[in-house]
């Protein structure tokens, strides 16, 4: 063992103890947050030096308001806290369900004779970004919806599962059938063993490293679907369209953090705070699942690495 | 034959995705769901496209011609991503060589982050250090959104090559650190082969298979990037068609031909562009 394996895999703890921190906020967000989601800050007078002086949000960051507030007054940090769950556990949700769906058809398709193996030919197909699809599957009945959040983000979640199904069963078949190919499997083939144990015993605890970075992989990316939609105001839990004097207004009805984004994007020259804050917890959230596979990628590549001869 | 019949899967897909939300009738307290509209919608279009009625599309009272109209979205659309694409194949390859090199393990933490950043957060947070800059030194850089006047270019450029560009550069750098370990490399070492001529001659030339195998995603990342930063920038470009018109049934369908078409363009542009590199790079 080199010194090198012995050292603290830095990247992993704080992969793993920010992780747990996104988690903590998911599950208690809304007990931790400071104020009520529905109570805004109203249009107040207050006398200063220079004489009375009116104040209406949104107001920036303070003491009073950490993150200060969106344009209706609602304390963001507030906001924040109470969407976390949606965010977090539906790409929690959507990538395990990925995972352990299409692990399962991968292997099954790996381990399956080269004729009937599962073969992945996007075609022309392939150049319909995700997002567009799904946005074009649900636009209908996200915006203004009778449908309740939840049945919506059920819907959602299972649109993003499926869609995300072919990569996952390539990439798993693929390194299946690498893993056929090695000689202790070949070795145990001849002495009789069947498809399912070889499967069991041989391939699947090698799979299972992978299919755990590849299952942090899969959060990254449903964080990612989850923004872009947000970007085209189609928010995770239902999209409440509104039209007043000020404008036309698609907010999130969950406050989940993709909807935070969009519905705030277009504060870019003033009041930036109002994208700023929910930006940077989409950010930090990808950060630290991004650590957590990278300190996992470096734990298991100690064990097969080689050094370049130049 | 495999060809034909993935060609004709995916028009019946173009065609049933853009009618999904015809399928849905919302009121405030249900969804009612009838495949009628959907169906009497794409039989419009066929028989449209003999009166020419398909290709033609409405905003506010206006009529326009569809083939009138789309060759100045598609060229905008198209000047972007083929400068974008041929800046990121160039510094994917560049980068991913040098990075390979120099094995350090913070440096692959940052790229590869920044791999994993959303599109939507590069380019909010590029138009907010201009706006940022401009406050304090009075300086324009770059122009954050199109105006009536002109588009803006270099922002839009920036984001499209980012994604692209860290993602080649990632998976070269990896596939070059791999062939770095292959016996080969050892055989030409050995025979007092120099450095720079092994790197060239020997790892570079098979790093390409790598490139064109990941051909496929890199364009499709790019056309995913390309409705976001067309969106963010409020560009008049190719999909602006299918955001921006309300729902058009002909005018959508027509739209994602055209996006494919775009696709392909650019995919076959870059393979030329790859081959010709190799022709002036690589020799016998």
């Amino acid at each position: 063992m080199t010194k090198k394996n012995q050292m603290l895999n830095l990247r992993l703890w704080i992969g793993l103890i920010l992780s747990t921190f996104f988690l903590l906020v998911a599950l208690f967000g809304p007990l931790i947050a400071p104020y009520h989601p529905d109570d805004a800050e109203e249009i107040k007078i207050i006398e200063t030096d220079q004489g009375k002086k009116m104040i209406s949000p949104p107001l920036p960051p303070s003491s009073e308001h950490l993150f200060g507030t969106d344009r209706w007054g609602f304390d963001l940090l507030t906001l924040l806290l109470y969407g976390a769950k949606y965010t977090i556990f539906t790409a929690l949700g959507v990538a395990l369900a990925r995972i352990v769906i299409g692990g399962a058809i991968g292997l099954y398709s790996g381990m399956a004779s080269e004729q009937s193996r599962f073969q992945l030919k996007m075609g022309p197909l392939g150049s319909i970004p995700t997002f567009v699809i799904v946005y074009f599957l649900l636009v209908a009945i996200n915006t203004n919806s009778p449908f309740s959040p939840l049945t919506l983000i059920l819907i959602q979640g299972a649109v993003m599962t499926v869609l995300g199904l072919p990569a996952v069963i390539s990439v798993v078949s693929e390194k299946t059938r690498n893993l056929k190919q090695q000689l202790y499997v070949t070795a145990s083939q001849s002495m009789g063993a069947s498809h399912s144990q070889v499967a069991r015993r041989h391939i699947f605890p090698l799979l299972k490293e992978n299919l755990l970075i590849l299952f942090i992989n899969e959060i990254i990316a449903v964080l990612n679907l989850l923004g872009q939609l947000g970007i085209f105001q189609l928010f995770l839990g239902g999209t409440l369209f509104k039209v007043d004097i000020a404008g036309e207004d698609y907010l999130s009805v969950t406050h989940e953090w993709a909807g935070l984004i969009g519905q705030s994007r277009g504060y870019i020259m003033v009041h930036q705070w109002i994208v700023v804050f929910p930006i940077l917890a989409f950010v930090l959230a990808i950060f630290s699942f991004y650590m957590l596979a990278r300190g996992l990628e470096q734990k298991y590549q100690a064990q097969y690495h080689r050094p370049p001869h130049i | 034959m495999n060809k034909f019949i993935s060609a004709v899967i995916s028009i019946v897909f173009i065609f049933l995705l853009t009618g999904v939300p015809k399928i849905f009738l919302v009121s405030p307290d249900h969804i009612t769901v009838t495949v009628k509209p959907l169906i009497e919608a794409v039989i419009q279009y066929i028989s449209g496209i003999f009166t020419g009625e398909s290709f033609q599309y409405h905003l506010r009272d206006r009529t326009y011609q569809f083939w009138e109209e789309i060759g100045a979205f598609f060229l905008l659309s198209f000047q972007y991503l083929a400068l974008a694409a041929i800046i990121a194949v160039i510094t994917g390859l560049l980068l991913g060589s040098i990075t390979a090199r120099l094995r350090r393990e913070w440096l692959k933490d940052l790229f590869g982050f920044l791999g994993t950043l959303p599109d939507f957060v590069i380019i909010i947070l590029l138009q907010m250090m201009v706006v940022w800059v401009a406050k304090i030194t009075g300086v324009r850089i770059a122009k954050v959104a199109t105006t009536m006047a002109e588009p803006a270019v270099l922002l839009p450029i920036i984001s499209l090559t980012i994604i692209p560009a860290v993602y080649l550069m990632n998976t070269l750098s990896n596939r070059t650190y791999q062939l770095m370990t292959e016996d080969f490399v050892l055989t030409a070492k050995a025979k007092g082969l120099k450095k720079g001529y092994i790197h060239l001659q020997h790892i570079f030339r098979n790093v390409i298979p790598f490139l064109k195998a990941d051909l496929h995603k890199v364009v499709a990342v790019m056309i995913s990037n390309l409705f976001i930063v067309e969106y963010l920038f409020n560009l008049p470009g190719v999909t602006r068609l299918m955001f921006n018109y309300g729902h058009q049934y002909p005018l959508l369908v027509n739209t994602f031909f055209a996006m494919v078409l775009l696709y392909g363009l650019i995919y076959w542009g870059l393979r030329l562009f790859i081959k010709i590199i190799e022709r002036t790079i690589i020799h016998d």
